[in-house]
């Protein structure tokens, strides 16, 4: 192949030169979807009921054996959209995170759709992270940046998505035992 | 879904690529940039199927059963990635190398699942481009797209948009992100130290992508280093804990080059990013920054 030059639309960078630090710096936080709009962006159009169950002591048990977490412990909350399909709203917890999340079942027991509604990191690096923040120190105020707003853009070490591919699996193994037809 | 005059900004995540992917849309109808999104998602899947190692029926699970001299034909998109790399191995004498998949499997970071042969001795420059989207193989070889489809991924996303008319919007995939549009926008980096605690170094960009590698050195995180996806052949060289980030104009340059800065030396990680008008940040275990190169 020939090498291809990337375009000549060009991307503004805005160096920094420098910032100051008002404040601690709050971990990273996310509300993408509340449970109303997370049943219409993996429904649309549906309506919904509450699923309330009302589990045999025996099917609680299998339940339980099966999933390998106490049925006390899992906190989903189950709707049924009209159409037969199921939505849930889960959450699960990291060592660093909570993700509050709703997964959507189809009628035949596949998965619909899986959308992160809610995703907060753990905070607590303020003092750890006092010789990173000394490089910004007695620098010019280049742009108004509050380290208490809102971050909403992370580059770099991220989390990955295995605690919330380990409750979807939790949630079709309960939904198999305790909803399918 | 209810339909709002105002124009506010519709932000979604889905876990995708290994991580989690974010689009968010800013400055449009409420109802067209959830759909925008939706079609962006799709598209995000739709790459993830062709190029992921771990689903045996991906274009490069097809391309890694290949035998030596056997030819296929796959997509546009991977075609385009694999021109990509070759470029990239060229620039960098080799550095920057697609066939480590071998050498992943064998330290069983990825799946031995869904390969057939267990002799591979090709590098990326065994990989041969012919017309109409064939590829032949001349050796057989291994090849693990895990360095450069992510940011590849992130620029479809952002086509998507692009071709719903979205004015503004952001694609992030678990740190790879590109963004169009008049906003400036912060981005906070992240060391390998500070992993989960605090966020880091800021830069602002417009109408441009980042994306950040870091290399932990013995640690139990290791493997959550994208880097090690070339590391391999070079770990003598890769002693000490790095963090770098590269902005361009497309994700799948800014991705791929945090690689070859992390791994080539200066002079050649000036020339590539030259070539790709990039500019990149390295740091140190501590988080501090070393260097700024362009």
């Amino acid at each position: 192949m020939s090498l291809v030059k990337t375009s000549q639309l060009s991307f503004h960078l805005v160096s920094i030169p420098g910032i100051v630090i008002v404040a601690a710096m709050p971990g990273f936080a996310a509300v993408y979807l509340n449970v109303e709009q997370a049943q219409q962006v993996i429904f649309p159009g549906e309506k919904f009921t509450d699923v309330s169950l009302d589990l045999s002591a025996e099917k609680q048990k299998i339940l339980e054996e099966k999933l390998g977490v106490s049925l006390g412990t899992m906190k989903q909350k189950i709707w049924r959209a009209q159409n037969g399909g199921y939505f849930f709203v889960d959450q699960v917890i990291g060592k660093h995170e909570l993700i509050i999340y709703a997964l959507g079942i189809n009628i035949d027991g596949s998965i619909r759709q899986v959308e992160i509604m809610e995703y907060r990191e753990a905070y607590g690096g303020e003092i750890r992270h006092k010789r990173w923040r000394r490089q910004f120190e007695g620098k010019a105020v280049d742009a108004p940046l509050e380290l208490n707003q809102d971050i909403k853009n992370i580059s770099g070490a991220t989390l990955s998505c295995r605690h919330v591919t380990e409750g979807v699996k939790r949630i079709l193994g309960f939904y198999d035992i305790a909803l399918r037809k | 879904m209810t339909l709002h005059l105002e124009n506010k900004t519709v932000r979604r995540c889905r876990p995708m690529l290994g991580t989690l992917v974010e689009i968010a849309v800013n400055g449009y109808d409420e109802c067209q940039a959830h759909q925008a999104i939706n079609a962006a998602f799709v598209e995000v899947e739709r790459i993830q199927k062709l190029m992921s190692f771990h689903d045996a029926m991906s274009e490069v699970s097809a391309l890694n059963r290949l035998a030596a001299g056997e030819s296929i034909q796959v997509s546009v998109e991977t075609y385009q990635v694999l021109k990509h790399a070759l470029a990239l191995y060229d620039m960098t004498q080799g550095i920057f190398d697609i066939a480590m998949g071998s050498e992943l499997v064998n330290k069983g970071i990825l799946p031995a699942d869904n390969l057939s042969n267990e002799h591979w001795e090709g590098t990326t420059r065994d990989i041969e481009l012919g017309p109409h989207g064939r590829v032949r193989f001349l050796k057989p070889t291994c090849i693990d797209l895990g360095g450069i489809a992510k940011g590849f991924s992130v620029d479809q996303a952002i086509k998507v948009l692009q071709e719903h008319g979205v004015p503004n919007g952001l694609v992030n995939a678990g740190g790879d992100m590109r963004m169009i549009g008049d906003e400036k926008q912060v981005v906070w980096i992240r060391h390998s130290s500070t992993l989960n605690d605090v966020v880091g170094y800021p830069i602002w960009l417009q109408n441009a992508a980042v994306a950040t590698s870091s290399v932990r050195v013995n640690d139990k995180h290791s493997h959550l280093s994208p880097a090690l996806h070339i590391q391999m052949p070079l770990k003598n060289i890769l002693n000490e804990e790095r963090t770098v980030s590269v902005v361009a104009d497309q994700c799948v340059w800014a991705d791929a080059l945090t690689k070859v800065v992390l791994l080539a030396d200066n002079k050649t990680a000036e020339k590539c990013l030259t070539f790709y008008q990039a500019k990149a940040w390295v740091w140190d275990g501590g988080g501090q920054l070393m260097r700024e190169i362009n």
